[in-house]
């Protein structure tokens, strides 16, 4: 389903006319008069929950984690439950980046920056919740391998430290693939400045770029290098991340499906978050011609084929409960489904396993308003899949510890606040840097084919990276 | 700086809280309104010069008086054992005293840390302790350093002074000299105290005309007064539960709530070894109709409407005589009499429940034990004695003695009657005086005699008490009362065992003991506490070697008194004017219905410690309820009253969790209606409601106000009695707060429970019927070698444990484990670090109850270690399973990895608002939490500590067995918790995990807990187990 896209005309990835266009479309946006009032509405609701976030996190340092809603059972709450979900929100981004990239698939370079740049911001948002839902943030760093005078070292048996490194593995690779895929643009950017301070800033992070043949050469290699360190990063983060749940001995928690059906669920969420912003912004900034409904569609049979591995691992770790014999293990899922907590399951089960079963018609696919609920809908399945899994908690062993989880008021506004740290670094990045890859685009166009003019349908498709 | 007064006259204060006090300049007189001293908060902010000048000031005082930096009393107290010659800093002293709470009189031992008296455990030699406490006086050091305590006199509620008190008070003193006491009325509660006691006689003796009211809400009086009828002498009956092997409970929580249930639990707690086997075993019938811990432990326990208790006893009887017991014609009438009070009808009752359980009584006469609880009316009482007697029990496990405190409250009428009368009299204006000594009429009294109405007539009232309570702010003049750990005492126990109660500390505020205000008011001959009670016991032995048995009894804790003289059987000689007195017509309603039975608190008793934090928030046992109480009713009331809770479909296994919005329901007698939240209660008698009382202070200082619901107004003539009451819906709502969500065990194998011929034909059932043979299973990880050393376990014995939860106090008394309020608790945040699991085994409406005390397993693969990533919890070679706090970033992935979830954490600051009064509470050898890290049991690690250390310096590098006992052991009266090394195949705790009893809770799970449980082993009749078959 997706090598096929190979075959398709390079005239359907980018329906614009010529590379000056592509340049003006992408570059269109950091330029100030151009910016839409939608942007600068946007930004101010972004930095109001950006500030909202701010003073949650302070309240929550000067209080403790008593004004958010844990308690004895569920020592895990929204904390939790916000972190996973951010990041598996940043998964598509290494996904298209990487994966795709090392696949050949064309059409990854209408939505890679985007999604990249989504990665980094989610996990940023991600990286709020683990360091802050401590109990004493001041000493949040001894959970880092710190050389210090009483020789104490961390805890290297504890998934929680295995989720240090791999988040913050993540994260540097993240940034620097992204960055190094920015060079070439930043350098366009460069050179299209009107002012001399972008000219200089721009100037400084394009690292000299001129786009001769060796730099292209370099850039190439160093690319091609990233996308296979990224590669296995896409399956390990949100393994390692499911090994906080799956390492421990909780029923429920302690399954072998996890690594697999978290990583599945990671990249569901992250096309349809990167589906949702797209359509904003291309609806916003007129980017139709670039990231055309092709697009689109490849990403919504991406969530189609995710979200039924995703129902796949619902039904069977549902069976494994059942078929181990394990009266805890059955009792845990009998409860996600029919107890206090089975409001969630059920929303669940119909954003993740029913919703995304619409893709199967193209129609659907290429309706841009049913597609953006749809993938709202998935985002909130998804967040409710964590959801779930966290509530587990609540219904363990011993039934004298059984206990209720709610959220307090601070809870749901740092969840919104995170929003506003999403959101604001989002829009500065639509608003100054190149929301697509600029050179990646103009590769996959007719005029960049070596054949381009000789109308060899067959040889436009074979050819590598230009 | 204030000029100091050096003023002989003034200046010589024996104790002084600061200069300020000693010189008594204005600004201290307006610093009394103050909680702490000015310097304390503003000392950093003196310049050099006043420093100096505080200093230097400081210094020359300190020659003139002492520093009372360590706040000791300042008479000669001595130190239980092991007396060092001087305070070793950071070394506890144990002192022996007596606690004393109504008629319940228990020697302990305090331990004290620099002058700072910060726990109490029990005194072994006392007969009522026997080295445990009941959680009534394992808490009551908290009301020494609480912050509501009341620190001043007040005059109409407004601050005053002690001199205004006395000067105020001369006159109307001189009043009565001349007129002999016409007009004052003394109340207090039940006197034990013999010292006090003669103050109470030289009172009488000047003022002839004075009367001295004895009133206690929750009392003994039915039992008294049914005693003095069957018997015809004011004994006391002693039982002897060791010897009963069969007993039949009326109503009687005997190892709850009954006076000396701490001896009873130890006893009953022995005959229920199952090794006894048939013939040793005890067996328990009890037949209530609210749902008591002791009913938790019976082996039949039979629901009984409250007014079908006096028949229940009655059929019983009834069937004994047909089994050829011959009852005596006035006995046959308390039985016809038994029967005709309640007008339900007896056919509820199986004619071959009954006549098993008189088989069964009847066939271990000698050995059989009637026990009728306190509430009963007299009638019961007399009818169980008559029984205990046909049994051929008196002798053997029941005794009748003489009571030693008799002649002291012999001139009042029983309670509810001495209240009565005095309100009448008070609302004739014969009361000029009423001295309401240490008591709360106000709150306790029943609502139908107008108490506190009654109280404006009276020109002078006084209250003395610890708190300012509601009676504190209805009378004239209130006055602080010390502490009982403040000053000297005395107390007789009910079997005559004679303790002294020494202070550990001087007062912290300006308060006197009751002894000391009455002895001042009324011109005694001692003045000071030490006084009076040195004078009384001087001029009982006489001087001659004096000092010698009093610091003898001072050590022990106990006056050796010998044991009271057995006063035989009697004679049921005065029963026809007993029963023509004690008709059931004074016996009030039986009118059907819905019936209302009012009982004290377990926590908070009759009001009285309902400003304690521990026991406000320690669960009631069988609810799980806490800082609030509820009226009780059974799933099959409440889908009658059409209240939809999920308890009530039998398929459905438990509550709705976090569903803590009860239905208010109203109780309504008469002109008084109550509305309180309903809380279904597997197990209560149908068509039943009990209420606790206690709650719903109005005016009750500090945490009381606002906790729970008033029942007072809805009590009639005594507490206990059923009432018949019309209830509805109100269709509004209250939030309670519960620590356990769910009452059913899930079919889980946590509570191993099986009956005696289960144990007999199978010993290994706790481990053979409940799990499956699996193949050994395998660690991850690299395992401890736990061969070599001591290495610490615990067993804890499910059969002996009725689940009184005293221990949950202990620990937090020893381990400085913060109150976190209702709030935190619904939000599911508590932090006890024992809990006391309750589960209901069986059918909603007649359940079985079983417990389990929850604490960390100190497992030795501990799944918490593993998951810590900052190593914040490891083993340590001796097997303990260690949090340390300052590692600790506050992850909490060891709470959610721990599979008996009991881990703990501090998710706000529980520990910075402490007053500096408080502060002094806690316990030096364990650290005092910040927010942010985990916490859980330790074994008493700091215990293991100073044993250690004790031994070491006596070059001994093991520890015997026995010398470290944690708290929860320490104070649990059933000895069901025992702690020792494991690698000692000698030891108890070894002994007891060779026994085939023993068993872990989710060992399944590899966790290899060093707390492991013996199983639960019940003895029922199998005949009455056959009929139930039969039946269903």
């Amino acid at each position: 389903m997706i090598l096929r896209d190979n075959t398709l005309p390079r005239a359907t990835l980018v329906e614009s006319k010529s590379f000056g266009e592509v340049n003006e479309i992408i570059c269109a946006p950091t330029n100030p008069v151009r910016t839409p009032k939608t942007w600068h509405i946007l930004f101010l609701g972004s930095l109001s929950l950006l500030c909202l976030l701010g003073v949650m996190l302070a309240y929550l340092v000067w209080e403790g984690t008593g004004i958010w809603g844990v308690n004895m059972p569920v020592a895990w709450g929204f904390a939790i439950v916000n972190f996973v979900w951010w990041i598996g929100i940043g998964h598509a981004g290494t996904l298209i980046s990487a994966i795709l990239f090392l696949f050949r698939q064309k059409w990854r370079t209408g939505i890679n920056r985007f999604a990249e740049a989504m990665t980094i911001f989610a996990v940023m948002c991600a990286f709020i919740f683990p360091s802050f839902h401590v109990g004493r943030i001041w000493v949040a760093y001894w959970m880092f391998p710190l050389p210090n005078s009483m020789g104490m070292w961390p805890n290297f048996r504890s998934p929680l430290l295995w989720d240090v490194f791999a988040v913050s593995t993540y994260f540097t690779v993240s940034l620097l693939f992204w960055y190094v895929g920015l060079v070439p643009d930043l350098a366009t950017l460069r050179d299209k400045a009107t002012s001399k301070m972008k000219k200089v800033l721009y100037g400084v992070f394009a690292l000299g770029w001129r786009g001769a043949n060796r730099h292209w050469q370099n850039y190439e290699r160093t690319y091609l290098i990233l996308a296979a360190v990224s590669t296995p990063l896409v399956l390990s983060v949100h393994s390692i991340v499911s090994f906080d749940f799956a390492v421990s001995n909780l029923p429920g928690w302690h399954t072998t499906i996890f690594p697999p059906y978290f990583v599945a669920g990671a990249v569901f969420s992250g096309f349809a978050l990167v589906s949702t912003l797209m359509i904003i912004a291309r609806k916003v900034y007129g980017l139709e011609k670039v990231v055309t409904m092709h697009h689109l569609d490849n990403m919504n049979k991406f969530m189609l084929a995710t979200g039924t591995i995703v129902a796949y691992a619902y039904a069977m770790e549902f069976f494994i409960a059942w078929y181990s014999g394990n009266p805890y293990e059955r009792f845990a899922f009998i409860n996600r489904a029919l107890g206090p907590y089975g409001w969630a399951y059920w929303i669940m089960v119909s954003c993740n396993c029913i919703v995304p079963q619409l893709f199967w018609w193209k129609k659907i696919r290429y309706n841009l308003l049913i597609t953006f609920i749809i993938t709202i809908l998935i985002n909130i399945g998804m967040w409710f899949e964590r959801f779930v899994i966290v509530m587990t908690l609540h219904a363990d062993f011993l039934p004298s510890s059984w206990g209720y989880y709610r959220p307090t008021w601070v809870d749901w506004l740092t969840f919104l606040g995170t929003f506003g740290l999403f959101g604001t670094f989002f829009l500065l990045f639509l608003r100054f840097l190149p929301t697509l890859a600029i050179a990646e685009v103009k590769g996959v166009m007719p005029e960049a084919s070596p054949h381009h003019g000789h109308h060899h349908q067959e040889a436009l498709t074979s050819g590598g990276q230009h | 700086m204030s000029p100091l007064n050096l003023d002989p006259k003034k200046a010589a204060p024996t104790q002084w809280r600061s200069l300020d006090e000693l010189a008594m300049s204005p600004e201290f007189q307006a610093g009394l309104e103050r909680e702490f001293p000015e310097g304390a908060s503003e000392a950093t902010e003196l310049d050099r010069r006043q420093f100096l000048q505080v200093m230097g000031a400081s210094f020359a005082l300190a020659g003139l008086t002492g520093c009372d930096v360590v706040r000791r009393p300042k008479h000669e107290i001595l130190p239980y054992n092991n007396a060092p010659e001087h305070l070793i800093p950071g070394k506890p002293q144990f002192y022996a005293t007596t606690v004393t709470v109504g008629e319940e009189v228990m020697g302990v031992l305090v331990e004290s840390h620099q002058g700072r008296p910060t726990k109490i455990e029990g005194n072994p030699q006392h007969p009522s302790s026997q080295g445990a406490t009941g959680k009534l006086q394992q808490a009551s050091i908290l009301d020494l350093y609480s912050p509501n305590r009341s620190q001043k006199v007040l005059k109409n509620g407004a601050s005053s002074t002690w001199d205004a008190f006395w000067g105020g008070m001369a006159p109307v003193i001189d009043g009565f000299r001349a007129n002999g006491g016409e007009g004052l009325r003394i109340l207090s509660g039940y006197i034990v105290s013999p010292s006090f006691a003669a103050i109470k006689q030289h009172i009488l003796r000047e003022f002839p005309k004075a009367k001295w009211v004895v009133y206690e809400p929750v009392n003994r009086d039915n039992a008294r007064i049914g005693l003095l009828g069957a018997v015809g002498k004011p004994v006391d009956a002693h039982y002897r539960i060791e010897s009963a092997k069969r007993i039949l409970s009326v109503d009687s929580d005997f190892l709850e709530s009954e006076l000396n249930h701490v001896a009873h639990a130890r006893a009953f707690a022995k005959t229920r070894n199952p090794d006894l086997g048939k013939a040793g075993m005890s067996r328990l019938y009890l037949m209530e109709a609210r749902y008591s811990v002791t009913g938790g432990v019976a082996d039949h326990r039979i629901r009984v409407k409250p007014s079908m208790i006096p028949a229940a006893l009655a059929l019983v009887a009834r069937e004994l005589a047909n089994q050829g017991l011959t009852f005596q014609s006035g006995e046959t009438q308390l039985i016809d009499s038994a029967l005709s009070a309640s007008n339900g009808t007896i056919a509820e009752f199986s004619p071959q429940l009954i006549s098993e359980l008189a088989a069964d009584l009847a066939a271990h006469r000698g050995a059989s034990l009637i026990l009728v609880g306190k509430h009963q009316p007299p009638l019961v009482h007399a009818l169980g004695h008559a029984v205990n007697r046909l049994l051929g029990n008196v002798g053997t496990t029941v005794l009748y003695k003489i009571s030693p405190t008799f002649a002291f409250n012999q001139d009042s009428p029983a309670s509810a009657v001495a209240i009565r009368d005095l309100a009448a009299d008070m609302e004739k204006g014969v009361v000029d005086t009423l001295l309401m000594i240490d008591a709360n009429p106000v709150f306790t009294a029943p609502a139908d005699i107008q108490f506190t109405s009654h109280l404006s007539k009276v020109r002078h009232s006084v209250h003395l008490g610890g708190e300012v309570n509601e009676s504190a702010q209805a009378a004239l003049w209130h006055i602080p009362q010390s502490h009982y750990l403040e000053h000297w005492d005395d107390a007789i126990s009910f079997d005559g065992t004679t303790s002294i109660a020494q202070p550990l500390i001087s007062p912290l505020y300006t308060t006197f003991s009751k002894s000391e205000v009455l002895a001042k008011l009324f011109d005694y001959r001692y003045r000071e506490s030490l006084d009076i009670v040195k004078g009384h016991w001087m001029s009982r032995s006489g001087a001659l070697g004096f000092e010698i048995a009093w610091r003898r009894w001072l050590h022990d804790g106990i006056i050796e008194t010998g044991a009271l003289p057995d006063s035989g059987p009697g004679s049921s000689s005065g029963m026809d004017a007993f029963l023509k007195a004690h008709s059931s017509s004074d016996e009030g309603s039986r009118e059907g219905g819905i019936e209302l039975m009012l009982f004290e608190h377990p926590n908070v008793h009759d009001g009285r410690f309902a400003s304690n934090s521990w026991l406000q928030e320690l669960p009631e046992p069988i609810t799980k309820l806490c800082w609030d109480n509820a009226a009780y009713i059974g799933p099959s009331l409440a889908q009658k009253l059409g209240i939809k809770d999920q308890i009530i479909l039998k398929n459905d296994k438990g509550v709705p969790m976090g569903q803590y919005d009860k239905p208010m329901i109203k109780v309504t007698r008469g002109g008084h209606s109550l509305s309180l939240p309903a809380w279904i209660l597997p197990g209560m008698a149908d068509e039943t409601v009990v209420i606790h009382l206690g709650y719903g202070r109005k005016k009750g200082p500090g945490i009381a106000e606002g906790a729970g619901f008033d029942a007072y107004p809805l009590l009639d003539k005594r507490v206990g009695q059923p009432l018949s009451v019309q209830v509805e819906v109100t269709g509004s709502t209250y939030t309670l707060a519960c620590t356990q969500d769910h009452w059913s065990m899930e079919s889980r194998p946590i509570v191993r429970e099986g009956d005696l011929e289960l144990y007999e034909r199978r010993p290994n059932f706790s481990a053979d019927e409940f799990m499956n043979p699996h193949p050994p299973l395998a660690s991850l990880w690299e395992e401890h070698d736990y061969s070599k050393g001591m290495q610490w376990g615990m067993t804890i014995d499910l059969n002996s444990c009725n689940g009184c939860s005293v221990c949950v106090v202990a620990c937090q008394a020893e381990n400085n484990i913060p109150v976190v309020g209702k709030g935190q608790v619904i939000r599911g945040r508590e932090m006890h670090w024992i809990r006391l699991d309750r589960y209901f085994t069986g059918d909603v409406d007649d359940p079985g109850l079983v417990f389990q005390a929850m604490l960390c397993q100190h497992c030795e693969n501990a799944p918490c270690e593993a998951v810590c990533p900052v190593s914040a919890t490891v083993h340590s070679k001796e097997g303990l399973n260690e949090m340390v706090y300052n590692r600790c970033i506050g992850t909490r992935y060891c709470s959610n990895n721990c599979p008996y979830k009991v881990r703990r954490f501090n998710f706000s600051n529980l520990t910075n608002h402490y007053s500096e009064s408080e502060k002094m509470q806690k316990n030096p050898d364990v650290t005092v939490r910040f927010r942010g890290v985990m916490e859980k049991c330790t074994y008493c690690v700091q215990r293991i500590e100073q044993a250690r250390i004790g031994f070491k310096n006596k070059g001994n590098e093991v520890i015997p067995d026995g010398a470290i006992v944690p708290a929860c052991a320490q104070a649990c009266p059933t000895d069901a918790i025992v702690f020792g090394n494991i690698n000692d195949p000698k030891s108890r705790v070894a002994v007891l995990k060779a026994h085939p009893r023993n068993y872990g809770v989710l060992t399944e799970l590899n966790t290899k807990p060093r707390t492991t449980y013996l199983a639960k082993v019940r003895n029922p009749n199998p005949a009455i187990l056959k009929l139930s078959r039969s039946a269903t």
